[in-house]
Order: C-alpha cells, then sequence, then structure tokens
C-alpha cells in the first residue's frame, strides 16, 4: 500500500515536472522573440533543474547514510561490542536511534546475563540442596538399616529411634527454609503492610528465642517506646527479626547479653540488634545474607543457612533495608530499618 | 567501574577581594550503580561540584570525565544533549517552566530530544508520586512540595545513567521524602543508575553505599 | 548529519509565552505596529514624491504615453502595433482642427472619442461625458473660455474648423460635457462621436490620410529615442515623427530620485531606532529572561532550539504587528500626502499607490525585529547554564564603607536609580536622545525659513496682474492674447490705493549672432561646470534648450526675447541682475537707444558684451552692459523653440515703439498697506467681471503658499520623530513600570519592616526624580550641541536662500517635560497596583 502510494506520489511529481517544462517551453517560443534570451532562459531553467536534483541527491546521501550508520550499530551490537560511529552527544536524528538501539541492546544483554545467573543460581540451589539433604538421609537410612537387624538392645533402639526423629525433624525444617525461601524468591507469599506497634512485633519475635537464650544463660534486653507505630507486616517482620535474634544467641557465647534498641527516625525507624558474639569480619558482610551461607566457627551448630537470607528478603519487601557493623571478637549490630 | 572521574578540580568565582574559591583540588571517583551521598557545610563547594560533573559549568583547572568522555571536549551544544540524555538533574529550586503544565514539564526532557515517551513508565511514576490528578495544573499552583515531585518525575522519566541531586527532600514532609528517596533508590536499584546527592540529613547519608565529606573546596578523608 | 527534529517543542513554548505574558507581548506588538507604519509611510511617502515628479514632467509633455508617433495612417498605426516591443498603445483619430480666429495659437484638434487616449492626455470630461450622439461634442475649458461658451450642458456650439486636407468648415454641435486641465495650454482635443466623424470627414479612415496619432508604450521603456527609432526602422515604415516622454528622461529620472531621497534616507534612521527600541523592550525584563534561558539550558535546549524560539517569538511578533502598521502607516501617508504633493488631479495618495512599499515595509520590520531578538544569542549560545545565571545577576558596585550604616530615603532611591541595570537605562535614553535630536532638527529647520525674506524676494511687489496664459510656470505665454487691457493698467491707475503701477511686456524674435559671438557663447558653455562636466552637460535634461544651443552653434539662428520694462520691473533687474560687462546708466538707457543683453545665471559673459550692437525688428541698439539673468519676476514660459534664447531689455517705451500691438504680459501693482482691504475688494470684483484670461497674484497667496510649503517640508521628518519619539517614550515607560513591579516582594519587605505609605510614595518619587534627572543629564548637552553646532550646517546644506539659522531649544523643554511627567506619574500608578494584597501574600517570594 505505502510502496503503491509513493510510486504514484513519483510518477504524479514526474509529470507535473514535465507539464510545466513544456508549458515554459511553449511560452518562450510564443511570446520571446530573440533566440539568445530564449536559450538563456532554458538554460536558467536547466540550471534551476539540476541544482534540484543536486539537492535531492544529497538528501538521499544523507539517508543512506543515516541507514548505514544504523546498520553499523546494530551489526556491533549481535557482535556484542561497542559500535565505532557513535558520537552520543550529537544533536541529530542518527545519534537519537543509535542511542535507543544501544539503550535495547543493553536491556537484552542484562536479560540474558540475568537469565545466565539465575540458571547458575538454580544449579546451585539444586546442588546445596542435595548437599544439605545428603547427610541426614544417609544418616536415617544407616540407623534404618541397623535397627532393621534383630539383636539390638532396647537402648540401643532408643537413641537410635532419637537420632532419627532429630534428623527428620532437620530435614523438615531444611523444607519449610526452603518453601518460604521458594515463594520469597517467586513473590508468591503477599505481604500485609498496616501500621501496628512494634513493640507488640518484637515482642513476639523475642518468644521464640527466649528458651534458647536462658539455656545460654544470655541476657535478653529491649528498648522501645511502647508508642511506636511502624508500617510492617507484624507476623513476617516478627520471624524476620526472630531470624536475626536467632542467630544473636547463636553465635554469642555463654553469659553474653543480647540487646534491642528502636529509634525512631524521620523517614525510618531504625531497630539494633546487638550481641558480644564472635563478630563478623568485614569481607563477609555481604556474604551473610546469601543463601546457605554459614560460618565455619559454627559448623556444629544447627542450622541451615537461610534466616538471615530470609529476613532480608522480607525487610527489602517492605522497603525497608538491614545493615550490618560488627568487630570481630567484640560483638555485632543488626541495624534494620522499617519505614515509619 | 568508575562512571564518574574528577582530576585536580579548580573554580574560582569573582576576582579580587571578593573572589571565593569553590573548588580547590578535588579528585573524586564514582562508581558506577552506587549511591553517592555528599555532605559538608554551606559555601563548602558541593554545589559546584555537581554543576561540573552535570556539565552545567566549566572548571577552570582540571577535568571531568563522565562514561569515558572529557566534559571539557565537548562544545556547548553537545553538552545540552549530555544534559538531557546522559545526567538527570534535581535543582534545590525546582526549576520548572512557569508556562507548561505539569504533564509537558515532566516530559519535556523527552520532548527537547524528540522523542516520544513511554507510556506505561510515565503512569508508574506518576502513580508513584501522586501526581495523577495533576497533570493540567500549572507549576505555580502546587505547593513546594507538589514542585519538588515534578521535578523528580522529570529527572527520571529520560531514565538517565546519572541522577544528581541537591538537597532533594529538603521542601518535603516526611511522607513524601520517604516517597521520594524510595523512587529513588529503587530506580537505582532496577535501572542501575548511579545516583550522587547532596545532603544535610545524616539518615539518608546512611542510606548510601558512600558518604563523600566536603571542606571549603576539598574532600575531607 | 541529518537535524534532530526536535523543534516542535520551540513551537509551544512560543504560544503558551504569548497566553502568559500577555502584557509585555501586547507592548511589543504595539512597538512593532509602531515600526511597520514608519517605515510605509516613509517608502510610501519618498514613491510618491518620486511618481509626483515624474509625472510633473509627463504633465509637461502632455501625455502619459512614452512615445508619441504623429500623423500616422491607420495602416502605419496597425504595423507599429504589432511591434514586440510595445506594450500598449493608445489611438487618436482626427478629422481637422479648430480654426476660430479667437483660439489664438492654440491648436485644438477634432477628434474621435477615444476614452483610452483621453486618459493619457487627461482630457476626460469631468462635468458630462465623452460624446455618444450624433453631434455631440466636448471642450476643454481654456477653448470654452476663448470661444466664450457658456458652461452648460446642451448648450448649442457653431465651430469653424479645417480638416485635414484644408477645407474650412462651420459646423454645429451640442456641448456634452467639459474638463480643465493643467497641461500645455497649446494643444487640447474636441471630441466628438465616430458617427459625427464619419458624416463630417468621411474619408479619415482611408489608408492614404495621416490622421492618427498613437501613444505607445513600451515593455522596457530606457532609451526611448533609440527604441523609438528603431521601431519605425524594424516595421519598415520612414517619414515619421515622433516625440518621447520627457519624464523617461534619464537624467530626469535621476532628478526625481533624489527628490525622494531624503525619504527614504529616513529609512535607515528608522531602522536604528526601531531596532533600538525594539532591542530594549523585549530585554527590559533581561534578567528574568535570561534566568530563563539558563534554565531551559540546564533542562538540555540546544543553542539551535534556541535560536529557533526566538526566531518564532521575533516573527510572531513581526506578523502580528503587520497589518495595523500597514493600515496606520497608510493612514499617516493619506493625510501627509494630499498635503505635500500639489498638483495632481486625483487623490495624490491613491494615485501613487503600490504593494512594493508595503512589501518593504513589512521585509525591513522583520529584519528590525528579528536582528533585536537574534543578536543576543550569538553570545547567550556559547555559555554554559552556570555562566548565563552569573552573567545575568546584578553587577555590584564595589564595597562601600558607609559611616554608620544607616540609610536615608535618598540614599535608598540613588542606589536603586544607579545601581542596577545602567545598560538597559543607557540605551533607551539613547533612543530618546535620537528621538529628541529628530524632533529638534524637523522644528530649528521650520522656524530657519524666513518668511518676510521669501516674500521680499519672490514677491516684491503687493500685487502682480498676469495674463491669463502664463500664469502657470508650465504654461507658454501666448504674444498674441489679449488679456490685460490698457483699460484695466489706466484704472488701476487712477484707484487711489495704489502707488505704483509697472507693467512688462515680451516678444520673441528670430536673431542671427555674429560669428564672434556664436564663439563666445559655443566656448562659454563648453566650460567645465565642475570636474565631471561642462556646462552644456548639465543641461542634459532639457533636450529643447540643447537643441537651441545645437542651432546656434550650426547655423548661428537664435531666438531673442525682447522685454520692455519699467518701474518695480526694472528695479528688480537692477538689484537682483549682476553686471557681467558694462554698468547702468540711468539717462543712456531711458534715451531708448541702448538695451541690457542677459543671459546665463553665472560668471562669464554669455551675450553680447557692452558696447556690441544688436538689430531687433529693424532697429540697432547698443548693448549697454550685460547680466546674469534672474528670470524670477518673469511668469510662464516660452515656445519650445526658443527653450535657448538671450534676453534683451528695453524700457516699456522702446517697446512700444518696437512691437506696437504687443499686450502687456504682467503688471506689478504696490498699494498703500492700510487700504488694502477695499483694494482686495476691488480686486474680486474685478477677477470676477473677468474670464479666465486674467489671473492675479496676491502677496498674501505668497504668504499662504510659504507656509503650506514650509510646512510640508519639515512634515515627513516631524511625523517620523515624533512616532518615534512615542515608541522611545512607550520604552522608557516601560523599564520604569518592569522597575517598580518587579520589585513588589522589596516593597512589601520595607512595608513590613515598618515603612510609612508616604515613606514609600517618597521613596518613589525620589527615584522617579532621579531617573529622570540621570535621563537629563545625558539628553540635554548632546541636544544643545546639536542644535548649536550641527544645525548650522544642516540649515546651510538645505541651500535655501530663504532660510536663517535660528537657535531654538523648544522641543528640548517639551521632551524633557514629558519625561519628567512619566517619570513621576508612572511608578505611582504602579506603586497602587504592587501594594494591592496583604502583606504576607505579597512576601512570598515565589521566582
Amino acid at each position: 500500500m505505502r510502496t503503491q502510494q509513493s510510486r504514484m506520489m513519483h510518477i504524479f511529481l514526474t509529470v507535473v515536472s514535465a507539464g510545466f517544462m513544456i508549458l515554459l517551453i511553449w511560452m518562450l517560443w510564443e511570446y520571446i522573440p530573440r533566440a539568445s534570451v530564449r536559450y538563456g532562459i532554458l538554460a536558467v531553467c536547466a540550471g534551476n533543474f539540476l541544482m534540484a536534483g543536486l539537492w535531492v541527491a544529497l538528501q538521499r546521501h544523507q539517508i543512506r547514510q543515516f541507514a548505514d550508520d544504523i546498520c553499523e550499530t546494530l551489526d556491533a551490537a549481535t557482535a556484542d561490542h561497542q559500535p565505532q560511529n557513535f558520537h552520543p552527544y550529537e544533536d541529530s536524528l542518527t545519534a537519537k536511534v543509535q542511542g535507543k538501539l544501544i539503550q535495547y541492546y543493553d536491556i537484552l544483554h542484562e536479560g540474558r546475563l540475568q537469565s545466565q545467573h539465575d540458571k547458575q543460581t538454580l544449579q546451585s540451589l539444586v546442588s546445596d540442596i542435595s548437599h544439605q539433604v545428603k547427610t541426614p538421609i544417609a544418616s536415617i537410612k544407616l540407623y534404618t538399616g541397623i535397627l532393621q537387624r534383630s539383636n539390638i538392645p532396647k537402648e540401643k533402639q532408643k537413641l537410635f529411634l532419637n537420632t532419627m526423629d532429630a534428623q527428620i525433624n532437620k530435614l523438615d525444617f531444611l523444607m519449610q527454609s526452603l518453601i518460604k525461601m521458594s515463594r520469597l524468591e517467586t513473590g508468591i507469599f503477599s505481604l500485609n503492610i498496616v501500621e501496628a506497634r512494634l513493640n507488640d512485633t518484637i515482642a513476639q519475635a523475642m518468644n521464640t528465642i527466649w528458651t534458647k537464650a536462658e539455656q545460654k544463660n544470655i541476657e535478653l534486653s529491649v528498648a522501645c517506646g511502647a508508642e511506636i507505630m511502624v508500617q510492617h507486616d507484624p507476623k513476617w517482620t516478627a520471624e524476620a527479626i526472630g531470624n536475626i535474634l536467632d542467630n544473636a544467641v547463636k553465635y554469642t557465647p555463654v553469659g553474653g547479653c543480647v540487646s534491642i534498641t528502636v529509634r525512631p527516625w524521620q523517614f525510618y525507624t531504625r531497630i539494633d540488634i546487638s550481641d558480644t558474639g564472635i563478630g563478623i569480619p568485614e569481607e563477609h558482610y555481604n556474604d551473610i545474607f546469601q543463601r546457605f551461607y554459614r560460618a565455619e566457627e559454627v559448623a556444629t551448630e544447627e542450622g541451615v543457612g537461610l534466616g538471615l537470607y530470609l529476613a532480608n528478603g522480607i525487610v527489602t519487601r517492605q522497603k525497608g533495608y538491614i545493615s550490618v557493623k560488627s568487630k570481630v571478637g567484640e560483638g555485632t549490630t543488626f541495624s534494620v530499618y522499617l519505614l515509619s | 567501574m568508575d562512571i564518574i572521574t574528577v582530576h585536580h578540580l579548580y573554580k574560582t568565582f569573582g576576582k579580587g577581594e571578593s573572589a571565593v574559591h569553590a573548588l580547590n583540588g578535588i579528585d573524586l571517583a564514582i562508581e558506577e550503580g552506587k549511591f553517592t551521598a555528599i555532605i559538608g557545610t554551606s559555601g563548602s563547594g558541593k554545589t559546584t561540584l555537581l554543576n561540573m560533573i552535570g556539565g552545567l559549568d566549566t572548571p577552570d583547572e582540571g577535568e571531568v570525565i563522565v562514561d569515558g568522555i572529557n566534559l571539557s571536549n565537548l562544545k556547548e551544544k553537545e553538552l545540552a544533549v549530555f544534559r538531557r540524555s546522559k545526567v538527570g538533574f534535581v535543582y534545590q529550586n525546582f526549576n520548572l517552566i512557569p508556562t507548561l503544565t505539569v504533564k509537558e514539564n515532566i516530559l519535556f526532557p523527552l520532548s527537547l530530544a524528540g522523542t516520544t515517551p513511554d507510556q506505561a513508565f510515565f503512569t508508574k511514576i506518576i502513580e508513584f508520586l501522586h501526581l495523577q490528578d495533576r497533570l493540567n495544573v500549572y507549576p505555580q499552583e502546587l505547593s513546594g512540595g507538589g514542585q519538588q515531585r515534578v521535578a523528580i518525575a522529570r529527572t527520571l522519566i529520560a531514565k538517565p545513567a546519572i541522577l544528581l541531586a541537591d538537597e532533594p527532600t529538603g521542601n518535603l514532609d516526611s511522607k513524601n521524602g520517604q516517597n521520594v528517596l524510595g523512587l529513588l533508590k529503587l530506580s537505582v536499584e532496577t535501572y542501575h543508575q548511579t545516583l550522587v546527592m547532596i545532603t544535610h540529613n545524616l539518615e539518608i547519608a546512611q542510606m548510601a553505599d558512600r558518604v563523600i565529606r566536603i571542606e571549603d573546596g576539598r574532600i575531607q578523608k | 548529519m541529518l537535524a534532530n527534529n526536535n523543534l516542535k517543542v520551540c513551537r509551544t513554548l512560543v504560544k503558551r509565552d504569548f497566553k502568559f505574558h500577555h502584557n509585555k507581548n501586547c507592548i511589543l506588538v504595539a512597538a512593532t505596529m509602531l515600526v511597520t507604519a514608519l517605515y510605509t509611510f516613509v517608502f510610501l511617502l519618498g514613491g510618491s514624491i518620486k511618481g509626483a515628479f515624474l509625472l510633473n514632467y509627463q504633465y509637461t509633455y502632455g501625455s502619459t504615453s512614452q512615445i508619441l508617433y504623429t500623423e500616422l495612417t491607420n495602416q502605419q498605426a496597425d504595423i507599429i502595433i504589432e511591434n514586440v516591443n510595445v506594450k500598449n498603445t493608445v489611438r487618436l483619430n482626427t478629422i481637422g482642427q479648430l480654426t476660430d480666429p479667437m483660439m489664438g495659437q492654440r491648436l485644438v484638434k477634432l477628434a474621435v472619442t477615444n476614452y483610452a487616449y483621453a486618459e493619457t492626455v487627461l482630457s476626460v470630461p469631468t462635468t458630462g461625458s465623452l460624446p455618444k450622439n450624433d453631434n455631440e461634442i466636448a471642450l476643454d475649458g481654456f477653448t470654452m473660455n476663448s470661444l466664450g461658451i457658456p458652461y452648460e450642458l446642451g448648450t448649442p456650439v457653431t465651430l469653424l474648423w479645417t480638416d485635414l486636407e484644408g477645407n474650412a468648415y462651420a459646423s454645429d454641435f451640442t456641448l456634452c460635457g467639459w474638463w480643465t486641465s493643467s497641461t500645455i495650454f497649446t494643444e487640447a482635443c474636441a471630441w466628438i462621436a465616430a458617427d459625427t466623424a464619419q458624416k463630417l470627414f468621411p474619408s479619415y479612415q482611408d489608408k492614404s490620410s495621416h490622421s492618427v496619432t498613437l501613444g505607445v508604450n513600451l515593455h522596457q521603456p530606457k532609451n526611448l529615442d533609440q527604441q523609438a527609432a528603431t521601431i519605425l526602422e524594424e516595421q519598415g515604415i520612414t517619414g515619421v515623427n515622433f516625440t518621447t516622454n520627457l519624464a523617461y528622461n534619464k537624467v530626469r529620472q535621476e532628478q526625481a530620485m533624489q527628490k525622494a531621497m531624503p525619504f527614504y534616507s529616513l529609512s535607515i534612521v528608522v531602522m536604528l531606532c526601531g531596532c533600538l527600541m525594539i532591542y530594549c523592550i523585549v530585554h527590559v525584563a533581561a534578567q528574568q529572561d535570561t534566568l530563563y534561558y539558563a534554565a531551559l539550558k540546564s533542562l538540555g535546549m540546544t543553542p539551535r532550539q534556541i535560536r529557533r524560539l526566538l526566531l518564532e517569538q521575533g516573527c510572531a511578533i513581526s506578523f502580528l504587528g503587520f497589518f495595523p502598521g500597514w493600515v496606520l502607516g497608510f493612514g499617516l501617508y493619506f493625510v501627509i500626502a494630499n498635503r505635500m504633493i500639489l498638483g495632481v488631479e486625483k487623490n495624490p495618495a491613491l494615485y501613487f499607490l503600490s504593494w512594493l512599499p508595503f512589501i518593504a515595509a513589512a521585509l525591513c520590520t522583520l529584519v528590525t525585529i528579528l536582528l533585536s531578538y537574534l543578536i543576543p544569542t550569538i553570545r547567550l549560545s556559547h555559555m554554559t547554564p552556570v555562566q548565563t545565571v552569573r552573567s545575568a545577576t546584578i553587577y555590584l558596585p564595589r564595597h562601600r564603607y558607609s559611616s554608620d550604616g544607616r540609610i536615608t530615603l535618598v540614599n535608598l532611591a540613588l542606589r536603586t536609580t544607579f545601581g542596577r541595570n545602567q545598560w538597559r537605562t543607557i540605551v533607551s535614553t539613547l533612543s530618546l536622545l535620537l528621538a529628541a535630536v529628530l524632533i529638534s532638527s524637523a522644528w530649528i529647520q521650520y522656524v530657519s525659513f524666513r518668511e518676510d525674506m521669501y516674500l521680499s524676494i519672490i514677491s516684491p511687489w503687493d500685487y502682480s496682474l498676469i495674463d491669463g496664459s502664463a500664469y502657470l510656470s508650465v504654461q507658454r505665454y501666448n504674444e498674441s492674447n489679449y488679456g490685460i487691457t490698457e483699460k484695466t493698467v489706466k484704472e488701476l491707475q487712477m484707484r487711489p490705493e495704489v502707488i505704483a503701477v509697472s507693467t512688462l511686456k515680451s516678444r520673441e524674435v528670430e536673431l542671427n549672432a555674429s560669428d564672434e559671438l556664436r564663439q563666445r557663447i559655443v566656448d562659454y558653455y563648453n566650460q567645465p561646470y565642475d570636474e565631471t562636466m561642462t556646462r552644456k552637460e548639465t543641461q542634459a535634461g532639457y533636450p529643447d534648450w540643447c537643441a537651441g544651443v545645437e542651432r546656434l552653434e550650426q547655423s548661428g539662428e537664435y531666438i531673442g526675447l525682447v522685454i520692455g520694462v519699467n518701474g518695480a520691473y526694472l528695479q528688480y533687474i537692477l538689484d537682483n541682475c549682476p553686471f557681467t560687462s558694462g554698468s547702468f546708466d540711468d539717462k543712456a538707457f531711458a534715451s531708448g537707444n541702448y538695451v541690457l543683453a542677459a543671459g546665463a545665471y553665472s560668471k562669464g559673459i554669455s551675450t553680447p558684451a557692452e558696447g556690441e550692437t544688436v538689430e531687433l525688428n529693424g532697429c540697432t541698439y547698443t548693448i549697454l552692459g550685460s547680466v546674469m539673468n534672474d528670470e524670477g519676476y518673469i511668469s510662464g514660459t516660452n515656445s519650445t523653440q526658443a527653450a535657448f534664447h538671450i534676453v534683451y531689455i528695453l524700457p516699456v517705451a522702446q517697446f512700444d515703439l518696437l512691437f506696437p500691438e504687443q499686450a502687456y504680459r504682467q503688471l506689478a501693482i504696490d498699494i498703500d498697506p492700510a487700504q488694502q482691504d477695499t483694494f482686495e475688494i476691488y480686486l474680486d470684483y474685478y477677477e470676477q467681471e473677468q474670464n479666465q484670461d486674467v489671473k492675479i497674484m496676491r502677496r498674501s497667496e505668497y504668504a499662504t503658499n510659504f507656509d503650506v510649503a514650509r510646512l510640508n517640508m519639515v512634515l515627513p521628518k516631524l511625523i517620523v520623530a515624533l512616532v518615534l519619539f512615542g515608541i522611545a517614550l512607550i520604552n522608557f515607560a516601560n523599564i520604569l513600570v518592569i522597575k517598580t513591579i518587579s520589585r513588589k516582594w522589596e516593597f512589601a519587605i520595607y512595608e513590613s519592616l515598618g515603612m510609612t505609605n508616604i515613606q514609600l510614595r517618597c521613596l518613589i518619587l525620589l527615584e522617579g526624580i532621579f531617573h529622570a534627572i540621570l535621563v537629563f543629564v545625558l539628553l540635554v548637552p548632546v541636544v544643545i550641541f546639536f542644535s548649536a553646532a550641527v544645525m548650522p550646517a544642516v540649515v546651510e546644506a538645505i541651500g535655501s536662500w530663504c532660510t536663517v539659522y535660528r537657535f531654538s531649544l523648544l522641543p528640548l523643554w517639551g521632551v524633557l517635560l514629558m519625561i519628567l511627567l512619566l517619570a513621576v506619574t508612572v511608578p505611582f500608578i504602579c506603586l497602587r497596583f504592587i501594594t494591592k494584597g496583604s502583606l504576607t501574600e505579597r512576601m512570598r517570594y515565589i521566582e
């Protein structure tokens, strides 16, 4: 349709120009007596046409140049390197289109990298899971094998069954954590953000680790104004804070203390959870929020390595963030920022 | 990767007795994708530094290199294209065009570049900043906070690689300020932009990946 | 490189600017309108002046056609028409001419009605119409006067006429229309219908009858003589006479252009002023504008887009101002042209109207406006936004060390006037200065014309009676006309009011120059006039005069104009014609054996010298002396053969002896001023009694003419200067307004800190006065210097003999008064506006 229209246009223009030319020639021959003037005028007209033709050729050249530049840019993009002819700060149509093409290329590139990254993550996840699952299952299999043999004393049976129970609990815990994590990743679970009393949330979190702290003789203290209101989902935030507290208790030696301080600021409310634990070296500040990361020192303790990861995810979802400050051997402070 | 590099920057305003040495030899490198905060007392040269990075002014000595291109090699017309495509500047006094409506003001950098706006992105920003029902109003009819939000929307619409903000939350109440900060951070993370912000607010400075302190035109370590 | 298509945003910004800043744009459009009006006025007037001069020459020639071919046959006429160079023609078929003896020397052709031809010779009847029916005739006023035909439609007329073959007839006609025209007196047409012509002279349409006069207009009227001859050659026609229109003579055209030049040169003044003023008005809010552009630049507007923005703004303002400007300019022109251009039949304003000055005015305005908009962009393009902002901020004066930190109102007012935006004030003062200078110049020129000097020279006597055929300078004196009779002279001499009556008679005679005289004259005219040409060449615009000199050169024959004078006329000659040889001897002159010879009005003898003899009509006279001839006292012109002539002056008594039948040409009458009224009554009565044969020139008429001419001379300049002054005042007022209104916030602060209303008013008043003083300081010395030092030279350059430089500062006082008035009232009016509203509202500092 378009080509037909442009072809019609071309034909029309050619016909009209020819018509004008003929008209001009007729007028010249009719009304101008002197031959030299006639030819002069014709020559001038021819010159005009020539100039117009050159003008059109110049425009076509520029358009061809434009098309070539764009193709070169696309080639460079396909071959994965920067195009040579790109002048980003030139105010021309070429630069405009090139800019947009490069933007598009960057988005695709990012997407590709992201999907690669995701594949890798998936792979590592699978391997992590299999690794984690391997040990309890091997243990269970061992004990099952042992129990299948008939001549086992009753006390030993009880011992073995308890151990198996513990291992199954561990598997169960692992599955729960995995489900939570996957929900977090895919975004299925919804956060119900309301303005609620922070005190209650913290109290709920404290409940989960109270016994463990008692056992290790760790002192727990909370300094939080009773009237402080924060935008958060109480259930999930309690879990997040609970996870952090859990870590704090886990990594603090006997007789230490864990304290929670709440400071309301203009935009955010800051919840500091400090402990007198073993501390985290600076180079691991980012690592602790990764999946299945566990510090070497506590390989003996229970835990999967997903607590902080989940906590970070929950807090980030609520448009807050967690930062950490620590001195090795002295203690760690986790600061949770939630929107006021 | 350092997206902004500044070498030996010097800038003096005025002459003789009334000369003001705004910048006294600044060397700086800002990483891509990070949030950098600049703090300092008033008159310490923060705004001048930001102007240099944004191509709004030229230094007396020294050079500013942004994304591999030295700004002193660019002519004014190229700098103009740089300002509307590479950099998004949030001004302290908003700098809105009084004769254009809010919607036209927001889309102004795109109109200058001659490109069409991404409608979905535009709607998203408008909703986030609560400007949906103010689109056909003139800036003078809005409050200070409203104008600031319009200015921020204008900065974000072109998705520039670098966001420069000069006290963006100075005029805003806490709720709007939160929204603005949240939006800026979200934008930075989603689109991998670099944010350089001048602020007095230590809270915000705390949020930054890096804090630079400037006194008397020099960086304090 | 294909430029980016991002200019649409500029259009949007311009439209919004118009919507928001109503007042500023209204003022701009008003200023544009005034500038366009001025340009239109100047160009139209210049064009009309030029056109009027050329028309004048055409009138002298007798037709508006470029070439007149006479005595052609119909066939020859047809052939000529076909020539390619011919644009259009008008044809006249004559069947004969009127030969009534009362008509004297006038040639009145009896011609077939032809409207086209009638138009070209301005012979279209103004009362009645051209003949349509049988026996109708239309005549011109002079003929009717000569033949004593009453001015009534339908009068039966009997005319004697001769046809082309020489047969005389007397035929009856009915008068169906007449006209009066001021074209040459000696030729005219009498129109009859084609049927009547056929009846009277059936063979006028035959091939062989040379009854056609063809008026031809060419496509390219250059070198008319040559082209006329070439056409005849090309068409193969011989033996045909032609004459070419003086108006197309190259020298005449140059002269006409020169006359129009002063008007065109005014346009340069307008351009300068207009540019300055528009620039001022546009940039009066310069600081805000610069900040606005800095904001645009910082948002990423390239210099190309900013240029486009300003260009569109300029164009929009221009186009809005064109049409009203054209209308206003045309209005001004209409009023002035009618006063300035005299002697044109139809309304001169409309007659010379063409579309070219309008287009030229529009273009000039566009250029002016665009210049003032775009010149700042040159500087703006290269600056970064921060540099732009800094350039707009107030220039801070050096630090002051005041004694105790206290400020008085006077101090405050001084700081305001002299501390801010001095550049703008100076530029606006410059425009006021220019306008003031122009007004002063026009005024001084006006008052320098001395009426008494003029009258004493132009009309040395109170009244003059002139023969009806010699009244206008284009009329050729008809020697056989008996307008002024002996009876009239005696009557006048006997009247109690009359002190003296002087008479003048003239006659042309054929003379033969001796070889010596011939040589002397030829040498005289071959002398150089200046570096570029000889005396003869300066007269190139007068082909008849050249023809006369050539005749003298070749054959020694020339025409002598014998003039008989007495009384005041003789006195005039003695007073105004310097002697080039010999001197005046009372008795010798009165004895009647001596004559005075008068020649060209420059050094050297171009006539017979003292002592030589000349033979007039058979009597020999000795030359008493030769003088330079000042012909101001003679009214009317001579025949074309006498274009070059030598004047011989005799006492009237002697003249009467030589030419006893010759009638009076003019009378000069001096009266007792106390009895002027009674004499005027008598003159009016006399004038009514006479038909148009005698014209009376009164001194009071000269006085009115002088006034009118004097006013017309300075009127265009005055109009231009006044309008420019108007624009400058608008500009000044605008600056004052902006100065006050932009400080709304500042005044609110003053008020909030406790400044009372009276103190505020005092402050404003002081500011206004200081502002006015600043303007005065710049204006007064320059204008005084200009009036005292430059104007005398200008007045000299006018070259008029009746101007004496007179120092006058009247316009300066007027200008100063207006400025003071504005400077004091405008801020007060603005104050009312800006103190409206509550204090806190005003203190909210909105950018």
